[in-house]
């Protein structure tokens, strides 16, 4: 929570610790420092973006549809913990060192999940075309963030979903006039 | 392409006479209009940030780092800007619209899709080259608030603009799938950056061009034309 009053720079060890109600001693118990206290704020986060996103995604058939479903939950989620959202998209860039490596790892993780899954005489879409398109969406989530409209993140989902699915159903329509052009 | 790529020196760049260009007007009388003065103690107190943004980074950057860099006084900065925010913003202004000319002049006389390699090669060549502005560009401006945050989206969105000249119209595509695209590339210069690879950016380009085509090429013909 102390976060998001003063971001992360600014936020002191006394600020968590009279937010959460608990005693210094009682942080220092559980947090060697604010740094491992964001990474651990930071991961939890991630975990529950990404319960939040699997869950709505496994109900549905078919990539398209599964892509689609989890953006919405993602975005839903988000708007509705915006200090969550500035946690896991604002302040883990302004954050130290590790914590932006964690931002890549998260990143990472993302692409890995943006990918569709391999038919048969489809062209391949890179990794790393893949982790440039989840920065793109990190990015963009992000800046509105951070311009205070978390709340209307699920806004974007229709102009997002088409972003994210450009890639691959160029993959797919190129695959398509490749096998119509051999017959 | 084997020459020098240029140097970006806001104090160059404003086209001050060689001798006065990097360093601090002489004292007293030396005849030159006050206006003068007063823009190349600006631009001093810009550079000045841009070099200490690598070695402290946006927040830990003090007014006190800015002026004695720059070589004024305190009041002096305070003459100029309203604060580190403003003087920031000011950087990044300058920064921007210095690459992003540069990068319209090597792809404007090219068509699309070779406008796409040459343009996303020059940022990179030009970042290389220039290590404080790809700090400022890919790092610092997400750092420093809100308002770095929206001059980022204008100039992504400027060099989208440079960079999508002549593709093939696709209305099932979202209208700013350059720019969110671009602001994924954008993440990964900064990886680079804060892995210690500024020199290396180069390397990234096939895989940046690759990206920014597939859309409309699909995979294998986007490789072809990236490599």
């Amino acid at each position: 929570m102390a976060l998001a009053y003063h971001g992360y720079e600014d936020t002191k060890v006394t600020d968590i610790v009279e937010l959460a109600g608990v005693s210094r001693a009682t942080f220092y118990e559980r947090f060697a420092s604010k740094e491992l206290c964001f990474d651990a704020a930071y991961e939890d986060g991630v975990e529950r973006l990404s319960v939040a996103v699997g869950e709505a995604a496994g109900c549905e058939r078919g990539w398209a549809n599964r892509l689609s479903a989890g953006l919405s939950a993602g975005l839903s989620f988000l708007a509705g913990s915006p200090v969550l959202a500035h946690l896991l998209f604002v302040e883990s860039l302004a954050a130290s060192r590790p914590a932006r490596f964690e931002h890549e790892r998260s990143l990472e993780r993302l692409a890995e999940a943006l990918r569709p899954p391999l038919g048969s005489g489809e062209e391949v879409v890179s990794k790393e075309t893949m982790r440039i398109l989840a920065g793109g969406l990190a990015s963009h989530l992000s800046g509105r963030i951070l311009a205070g409209e978390a709340e209307r993140l699920p806004d974007l989902h229709d102009a997002l979903l088409q972003y994210l699915l450009a890639p691959s159903l160029a993959a797919l329509h190129t695959a398509d006039e490749r096998r119509a052009a051999a017959l | 392409m084997s020459d020098e790529p240029p140097r970006f020196d806001p104090v160059g760049f404003a086209e001050l006479p060689d001798r006065l260009a990097l360093g601090q007007l002489p004292p007293g009388r030396h005849g030159l209009p006050r206006s003068f003065v007063v823009r190349n103690q600006r631009l001093r107190i810009v550079a000045a940030l841009l070099r200490m943004l690598p070695l402290h980074g946006y927040s830990e950057t003090t007014i006190g780092h800015i002026t004695s860099e720059a070589r004024v006084s305190r009041q002096a900065f305070y003459r100029q800007f309203a604060g580190k925010e403003e003087c920031f913003l000011e950087a990044y202004d300058l920064s921007s619209a210095w690459l992003c000319e540069r990068v319209e002049d090597a792809a404007t006389s090219e068509a699309w899709p070779a406008r796409v390699r040459v343009g996303v090669g020059e940022v990179l060549r030009l970042l290389a080259a220039n290590p404080a502005l790809a700090h400022l560009i890919a790092i610092e401006a997400v750092q420093a608030g809100a308002a770095a945050r929206k001059r980022q989206q204008v100039s992504l969105a400027q060099l989208a603009e440079i960079l999508r000249l002549g593709r093939p119209e696709r209305p099932e595509l979202p209208g700013d799938l350059e720019q969110l695209l671009l602001g994924g590339a954008l993440s990964v210069v900064a990886r680079h950056v804060e892995n210690d690879r500024i020199e290396q950016l180069p390397e990234i380009e096939a895989a940046l061009v690759e990206c920014l085509l597939i859309p409309y090429l699909g995979p294998a013909k986007s490789k072809k034309i990236a490599a």
